[in-house]
């Protein structure tokens, strides 16, 4: 039994949420200030629901959420959206912030304003592909956040949102956060994975381009909880991403398993005599190579383990699934507003769209017929659109196109010929790497090097273009 | 993707679609509807005529390729039908709505019974139709547990609990409920409700600040009996990743409508006060352009409105943010291009100004939205 002198409870209608506070009552039901809950008789109503007093609860306050104050403006349009002049850019990757960075150096005032589907947060991609042996924590792949790197630039970020359309007669861009003003559009909004879906019922592999990817590809590595060697990957496609994967996660102690339909790896890049050695030092780290192999299914064994069945029958199993099928430029935002795509969106010299307005960069972009999703490119791109922006119109002229391949067991640098009209030849071969030239007419179009010889592209590069004396000259010497 | 089958249906041109279709409803919404505005919103006047009528239109069954002409899943279509409705009254916007809604479970549901029994009847409002997902909604955000539960009997379920106020009800109207089973196995069911249902009842809400017309009761299941094929999914999380993009999109015709009939009035007010009105934040221009951006955003995502990934959901969400801040900002301008004669008791003004906070505390409310984002944006 309770006293006066006992506090005044309050009580909560778990329907309607009505409170029932002891000192005040409910006069308007015939109950005075001061009524006890238990003394409430059975056939009061909730005031405002019409339940009994069985569905009230004591009342227990809710705690507040420590960071609401500051999530709650995050997700409504900002002030200063509409400055018609301003330098919009469409994606937060490297090349949208690149040019971001190269363009407020520039011009000190200009609006610039960046949109991203993620939070922004800026980090080199391909360390992503070497992250893993070395112990690296996600939260340091993270060189600076959206935030921090807005605010140090003079940017307006606008994270977490995507683009919807384009009102190009009107120079807006539509989003579920309002429509947003621009004077010059950029496109910087990249590639994704090449998908298969493969049937035979087991959850899609794993793909691997963004942070947020390999967040998903590092929670996979180590749900299993224990050691690597429990953890079997299976990568299928021996691209770039594919192999540096496979590399990274043998010397992280995974058994990897690595599928390719070519009879090699990297087979549009490499010389055949690379290829060879890639395979090698990739299988010397206890990569399992299957080669002109396709997968037709992949099968669920148990929760954790899934079954390959590859062209042939031959299957094997592994926890963890990985697709690395190369990069399609995302493009779809382009074609919807009638820009002229083909395999990516179509940019003249100076980086222009067919809309006078609109420029891309980047992996998105297609550049005299081809695609160029490298870091190196969406440099020299980020530079000659800056300028183009800050109306000194700089046509872009592309850089050699050097590869850099990431495999830890043989570094390679490699740069394609733009030609087939001539040979490689070898310049030197040791047991710590090779040394490939490309000759066409009597000069260097292209290279390969491997293992030691990898740093001395850059010195090659100047060369290109250059006559090169007789091959067998300088072997025999 | 969109089940987009206009070119199997012969006879039926796109072109011809929508526009003709809203002047036909805006005309019945200028003849049958704004003459009652004012009761819907003070006497809580419930408009069944108009309701019906619209029915008879099309307005409700844009969005239901198994029940228009044009086998489509036009969710645009039914944002505009519900905008031309909401921009005179939004109570009346609101049970369209509700109806849309209610019909959009079943069509999107394994019943076939319900499919052949119900849905024909709520596609033409022959049938009214409710939705009582606020409480779901916010038990999936973590805000409240669910109110209903059941018990697995032979053949279906018997639901009991209460719960505190759902729109758009009648005596023979349908609604979707979601309650826990509480066997062995407890999950969520969701399943169409009938208000005749033997143990079902309804009870007076208080009295609200708008939306009075939009029949709000207080629900009661004293052991309702709900049978297997009234059961809309079995798997529910598959079900409402299926219909919550549409249900969160379907909303939009409210505010979108609500604004446009903000600018009316504002454009109306500055016939006479355009000499001070510009003194004023939000003008006619600016607002008329976030109306058409957020159409055009609106739109566009309702093109994919079988997205079931959770950025796509997200950008759904910010959507419907985006719309609840617009129409807070669109009424108290309207408000103050008017004056102290928006300040009528039956000024259209003020009525809008009440309708916009509906816009923002209607499930999912602005903070409701806010938390979501948070949430699905976290690392």
């Amino acid at each position: 039994m309770s006293t006066e002198t006992d506090a005044f409870k309050r009580y909560i209608c778990k329907v309607c949420g009505y409170i029932y506070d002891e000192a005040k009552g409910d006069p308007d039901s015939g109950l005075a200030p001061g009524t006890r809950f238990e003394d409430i008789p059975d056939d009061w109503y909730c005031p405002d629901c019409n339940v009994t007093k069985a569905d009230f609860t004591a009342l227990e306050p809710r705690a507040e959420t420590a960071d609401a104050g500051a999530a709650a403006m995050a997700w409504s349009a900002g002030s200063g959206m509409a400055d018609p002049d301003a330098v919009v850019i469409v994606g937060g990757g490297m090349a949208g912030w690149a040019l971001a960075e190269a363009l407020r150096e520039r011009d000190p005032r200009r609006t610039i304003r960046l949109l991203t589907a993620d939070s922004g947060d800026y980090y080199t991609k391909p360390r992503i592909s070497n992250a893993f042996a070395r112990g690296t924590a996600i939260e340091d792949l993270v060189e600076e956040t959206g935030s921090a790197r807005a605010a140090r630039l003079g940017i307006d970020l606008m994270p977490f949102v995507r683009v919807l359309d384009i009102h190009r007669a009107q120079q807006r861009l539509i989003t579920a956060r309002g429509g947003v003003p621009y004077g010059q559009l950029v496109l910087a909004t990249g590639a994704r994975p090449r998908r298969i879906a493969f049937p035979g019922g087991a959850a899609a592999p794993l793909a691997v381009n963004t942070l947020e990817d390999y967040r998903v590809l590092r929670a996979a590595l180590e749900a299993g909880g224990g050691a690597p060697a429990h953890t079997r990957v299976a990568i299928i496609g021996a691209g770039l991403v594919g192999c540096e994967l496979a590399d990274d996660l043998a010397a992280g102690g995974h058994p990897v398993q690595l599928i390719e339909c070519a009879p090699g790896p990297l087979a549009g890049l490499l010389p055949s005599e690379l290829g060879a050695d890639l395979r090698q030092a990739l299988g010397n780290h206890g990569v399992q190579w299957h080669t002109e192999a396709t997968v037709e299914r992949i099968e669920p064994v148990t929760e954790a383990t899934q079954r390959l069945v590859l062209a042939g029958g031959e299957t094997l199993e592994a926890e963890v699934v990985i697709s690395a099928l190369g990069l399609e430029p995302q493009r779809e935002l382009a074609e919807r507003v009638g820009l002229s795509c083909d395999r990516g969106i179509e940019v003249d010299a100076l980086l222009r769209t067919t809309d006078p307005a609109i420029f891309a960069l980047g992996d998105g972009c297609e550049f005299e017929g081809r695609l160029r999703p490298y870091v190196e490119t969406l440099r020299g791109q980020a530079a000659a659109l800056a300028r183009t922006l800050s109306g000194e119109a700089t046509v872009y002229r592309p850089d050699a196109g050097v590869v850099q391949v990431k495999t830890g067991s043989l570094p390679l640098n490699v740069c394609p010929p733009p030609v087939d009209t001539g040979e490689w030849v070898e310049i030197s071969a040791d047991g710590d790497g090779r040394h490939l030239e490309y000759h066409a007419d009597g000069r260097l179009a292209g290279f390969a090097l491997s293992g030691r010889h990898a740093r001395r592209a850059r010195e090659l590069e100047t060369c290109l273009g250059k006559p090169v004396a007789d091959p067998r000259a300088r072997l025999a010497s | 993707m969109l089940e987009t089958r206009t070119q199997d249906v012969t006879g039926v041109s796109p072109a011809a679609g929508p526009a003709d279709a809203d002047a036909a409803l805006q005309a019945l919404v200028e003849r049958d509807l704004a003459p009652l505005t004012a009761r819907i919103d003070r006497e809580g006047l419930y408009p069944e005529d108009f309701l019906r009528e619209a029915g008879r239109l099309g307005a409700f069954n844009r969005h239901l390729a198994s029940q228009n002409a044009s086998g489509t899943t036009d969710i645009a279509s039914a944002i505009r039908a519900t905008e031309v409705i909401s921009a005179e009254c939004m109570t009346t916007g609101f049970v369209a709505w509700c109806q849309n809604a209610c019909a959009w479970y079943v069509e999107n549901s394994s019943s076939d019974t319900l499919k052949r029994e119900a849905l024909p009847k709520l596609a033409n409002a022959e049938a009214l139709g409710a939705t009582a997902l606020s409480n779901p909604m916010k038990w999936f955000a973590n805000i409240e547990d669910l109110k209903l539960s059941a018990e697995r009997v032979d053949g279906g379920y018997v639901v009991s609990g209460s719960l505190p106020w759902v729109s758009n009800l009648g005596e023979d109207h349908y609604f979707g409920a979601i309650f826990r089973t509480t066997d062995a196995n407890p999950r969520p069911v969701m399943a169409l409700i009938n208000c005749a249902d033997p143990g079902f009842s309804l009870t007076a809400c208080p009295e609200f600040t708008a939306l009075e017309g939009s029949r709000t009761f207080g629900c009661h299941f004293d052991r309702v009996f709900v049978p297997d094929a009234h059961v809309l999914a079995e798997s529910l999380p598959e079900y409402i990743r299926r219909i919550r993009p549409g249900f969160v999109l379907l909303q939009m015709g409210m505010g979108l409508g609500l604004i446009d009939g903000c600018l009316r009035t504002m454009r109306e007010a500055n016939e006479t006060l355009a000499h001070v009105n510009g003194y004023l934040d939000d003008q006619v221009g600016e607002l008329e352009e976030a109306l058409e951006d957020g159409r055009a955003a609106c739109y566009a995502l309702a093109e994919t409105p079988f997205d079931e990934s959770e950025r796509f959901f997200a950008d759904v969400l910010q959507m419907r943010l985006t719309g609840s801040e617009l129409s807070l900002r669109a009424s108290q301008s309207a408000l103050l291009h008017c004056g102290a004669r928006g300040y009528k008791a039956d000024a259209a003004a003020q009525r809008k100004l009440r309708e916009s906070y509906f816009v923002a505390i209607v499930t999912p409310a602005i903070k409701h939205l806010r938390k979501e984002l948070a949430r699905i944006h976290a690392h």
